[in-house]
């Protein structure tokens, strides 16, 4: 079913694509169509494999951003709160902004199901990948950086079939609707 | 803990991966099975456990086993050990052992996205019956296995 919600995603946006986030209590509308890719993180104060991510999507961060890739951290578990977010990012003196999705209207949108996941979407609002940073939570091990590869794929122009991978991670704790 | 005891507890974790799990799962037929997947990085999942553990020890005359798979590095073992034999989790364990976490994943269920904890739950044929979110009342997966057992 995944699958193919993937596959109807892509390619039939016709108009402006926009998502909304929260940031410092504020609504933050992120719109496709002002870079060439817009790629969502989905990420946990709490999720160890998360954090274990840290170096790598600072370092993604500091290579892409500027090069027509606006990346989007969002902190969408109902437990974490904005203050809690923004102690966060004190703390690990994160270079980016981790966005807040606390009442998980982004999350149901995109259907994210765990920390961390990743998203990419073209200009034009298709959505070109769904999944994983890498195939190892452990840096050592890692031989597919599938995240970047879809992120240079983008910039390239490179016409690719939508694609979706998986890996472990934490549950997003799901709002009590 | 008697040497009784101490026999049944987790000794080690066998390895698992997309080419083993259909065998690992038709060995079990004749019996209701919960598949467990859980990792030491995974805090619902260890808040988890004693509860289905509990559940196992209920129903195990009735027919159900609990079976646990770690998805921790294959490399590093015996914190998991530690933790199945503090929450006295039975036998089989196992810990996840493939290349690709992907195909491993999708093996298990399609509609799966990876996420722990997991909960599987599979009837006496062997086959897959409810999977389980994260956070499910254990009344309900109570339920489910009760229903499973009476089906046989």
């Amino acid at each position: 079913m995944r699958a193919a919600a993937l596959a109807l995603t892509c390619c039939l946006s016709l108009e402006a694509v926009d998502w909304t986030v929260q940031a410092r209590g504020k609504a933050v509308t992120i719109s496709a169509a002002e870079t060439e890719a817009t790629v969502f993180v989905f990420v946990s104060i709490l999720c160890p494999v998360s954090n274990a991510y840290i170096d790598r999507f600072t370092a993604l961060y500091g290579r892409y951003t500027g090069r027509e890739v606006r990346f989007v951290f969002v902190a969408a578990n109902a437990n974490e709160s904005e203050a809690d977010i923004e102690e966060y990012a004190r703390v690990n003196r994160l270079p980016y902004t981790v966005y807040s999705d606390r009442r998980q209207i982004l999350a149901r949108q995109l259907n994210a199901s765990l920390t961390p996941e990743a998203f990419v979407f073209d200009r034009a609002g298709n959505l070109r990948y769904q999944g994983r940073i890498d195939d190892s939570l452990n840096p050592a091990r890692i031989r597919t950086h599938d995240l970047e590869q879809v992120i240079l794929a983008v910039l390239s122009g490179i016409a690719m079939p939508p694609r979706q991978t998986k890996a472990f991670g934490c549950t997003l704790k799901r709002a009590r609707t | 803990m008697t040497a009784a005891v101490a026999a049944m507890l987790v000794s080690m974790l066998l390895p698992v991966d997309e080419h083993t799990w259909p065998s690992l799962i038709a060995q079990q037929r004749g019996r209701v099975v919960l598949v467990s997947f859980w990792a030491t990085w995974c805090a619902p999942c260890r808040e988890e456990m004693p509860r289905l553990v509990r559940l196992a020890k209920l129903h195990g005359a009735g027919g159900l086993r609990l079976i646990t798979v770690c998805a921790d590095d294959p490399g590093g073992q015996s914190a998991a050990i530690d933790e199945l034999r503090r929450w006295r989790v039975p036998e089989p364990a196992y810990i996840r052992n493939s290349a690709s976490d992907d195909s491993f994943i999708n093996a298990v269920d399609r509609g799966w996205s990876g996420a722990l904890p997991a909960l599987f739950l599979y009837d006496h044929r062997g086959k897959l019956t409810r999977s389980f979110a994260a956070g499910t009342p254990v009344t309900e997966i109570e339920r489910a296995v009760k229903q499973a057992i009476v089906s046989k």
